[in-house]
């Protein structure tokens, strides 16, 4: 029977400020340079009429691509507004506007006839600390008040769904390659041909295939226990939300998956390889020993 | 009921319709963003495999690799084939080759849009791949 009350505890339970506000920095950061380093594709975004424009999730509405100025405008808007989500500055105003421009310039990417699965997670991590009391602390003009009392609900529970997204979408992989491939993918041949698929598709469309791949393909007795090891993996991530311990060896081994995915394949998911994304299962604030003195008190109107 | 079991009971229930948010796609097998079934790498895939792609011919007649800048105007091998499929399966091959040869490298004469099925595990390993090779579309560079 689902007991409630346990459930609210997890959830609610409290967190200092300074945790939330290092996620808060870790996701500013990455996007900002996430959305700088991929800027040309960004700025490139507008062409669409020329390939099958599909408008994907929230731009489900729009019937025709849109005018390059206006994706030029929400492009360099975005990455400003990056940089001050991750200041922290009037983050009631900034978390949310951030929240909604990151949302728009990805699902606008995922819109021209391929959706893109790299930008999922790093935007519902967005929505949920864009609309949290994530500015509270480690912000400009919030130093030296020397508050330790701060742990707090509002705190936590943010970090506590972000967590429970990031296992969700892994535990979603895990349905998927069963839903999709069945026990057929786990006899090993199914992810060899995925990897060698990759290789080829780069080769045929004028790319350089990683070195890797060919070598891998005369290895073809790893690729089982590879593929059994990817859905225990992703079937258990929820796991680690009841066992603290088992999350360092999850993400290291996640974070392995990835690493192999984009050192054979070439695919890479920058926000899981540069480990944000497991961020909210870990004691963030302990990475800012010094700063850990200087958290503000929350403004009384943010109270509970 | 206490007070305080309302706002438990309505937490929880946000926390679910969260949940099911997130699951929706799954469970209506519908793949959007940023709500996903996350399907990548999800299907068995066969060991054969079809692509569709673009090379050019030089004057002499050899083959002339193009990049994928050319080919989609992208470096995300993702949308490249999902651009020059989904202009073939549109009707619009044609459209697609004289995109390409406008881009195409000044000694590129003529621009080919292909249809090919290859051995992927041959082809990786670097092998004769090719099974079978379809034109779908030509058209000739500007001089």
């Amino acid at each position: 029977m689902l007991d409630v009350a346990v459930i609210d505890r997890w959830l609610m339970a409290p967190a200092p400020a300074a945790r939330l506000a290092v996620f808060r920095i870790a996701i500013g950061v990455f996007s900002f340079g996430y959305l700088v380093v991929r800027f040309p594709v960004m700025w490139s975004m507008g062409d669409e009429a020329r390939v099958a424009w599909e408008p994907a999730g929230v731009l489900w509405w729009l019937s025709d691509p849109l005018p390059r100025w206006v994706l030029h405008t929400v492009v360099l808007l975005s990455i400003a507004l990056a940089a001050v989500f991750a200041a922290g500055v009037a983050f009631r105003l900034i978390g949310p506007a951030f929240a909604v421009a990151l949302l728009f310039v990805t699902t606008y990417r995922s819109s021209g006839g391929q959706l893109l699965w790299f930008d999922d997670l790093l935007v519902l991590h967005t929505i949920v600390i864009g609309s949290s009391h994530a500015g509270d602390a480690l912000r400009p003009g919030r130093r030296g008040r020397g508050r330790r009392e701060d742990d707090h609900a509002r705190y936590g529970w943010p970090l506590h769904i972000a967590a429970l997204v990031t296992v969700v979408t892994y535990a979603l992989a895990g349905v998927a390659k069963l839903r999709i491939g069945g026990a057929g993918w786990l006899d090993g041949n199914s992810l060899r041909n995925h990897l060698a698929y990759s290789a080829t598709r780069l080769r045929v469309l004028g790319g350089s295939p990683s070195p890797l791949a060919g070598p891998m393909m005369d290895v073809g007795w790893l690729f089982t226990p590879v593929a059994v090891a990817t859905l225990l993996l992703e079937l258990g991530a929820p796991l680690v939300l009841v066992a603290p311990r088992l999350r360092v060896p999850w993400v290291v081994l996640v974070w392995c998956m990835h690493a192999a995915i984009a050192s054979t394949m070439f695919v890479v998911f920058p926000y899981p390889l540069s480990l944000v994304a497991f961020a909210p299962l870990f004691r963030l604030e302990q990475l800012l020993p010094a700063a850990r003195n200087e958290v503000a008190a929350p403004p009384a109107a943010a109270g509970p | 009921m206490t007070r305080h079991s309302v706002a438990e009971r309505r937490r929880l229930a946000a926390v679910v319709l969260g949940l099911a948010l997130l699951a929706s796609p799954a469970i209506r097998n519908h793949d959007s963003f940023p709500l996903s079934t996350y399907p990548i790498y999800a299907s068995a895939r066969p060991r054969e495999a079809t692509f569709v792609t673009a090379r050019g011919e030089r004057a002499d007649g050899s083959v002339r690799r193009l990049s994928m800048e050319v080919i989609a105007r992208t470096d995300d091998p993702l949308i490249a084939s999902s651009r020059v499929a989904d202009a073939v399966a549109g009707g619009r091959a044609g459209e697609l080759c004289a995109e390409i040869a406008a881009r195409s490298p000044q000694d590129v004469v003529a621009v080919v849009v292909v249809r090919e099925r290859h051995d992927v595990v041959d082809a990786a390993r670097g092998d004769e791949s090719l099974l079978s090779r379809e034109e779908l579309a030509r058209c000739w560079t500007s001089p």
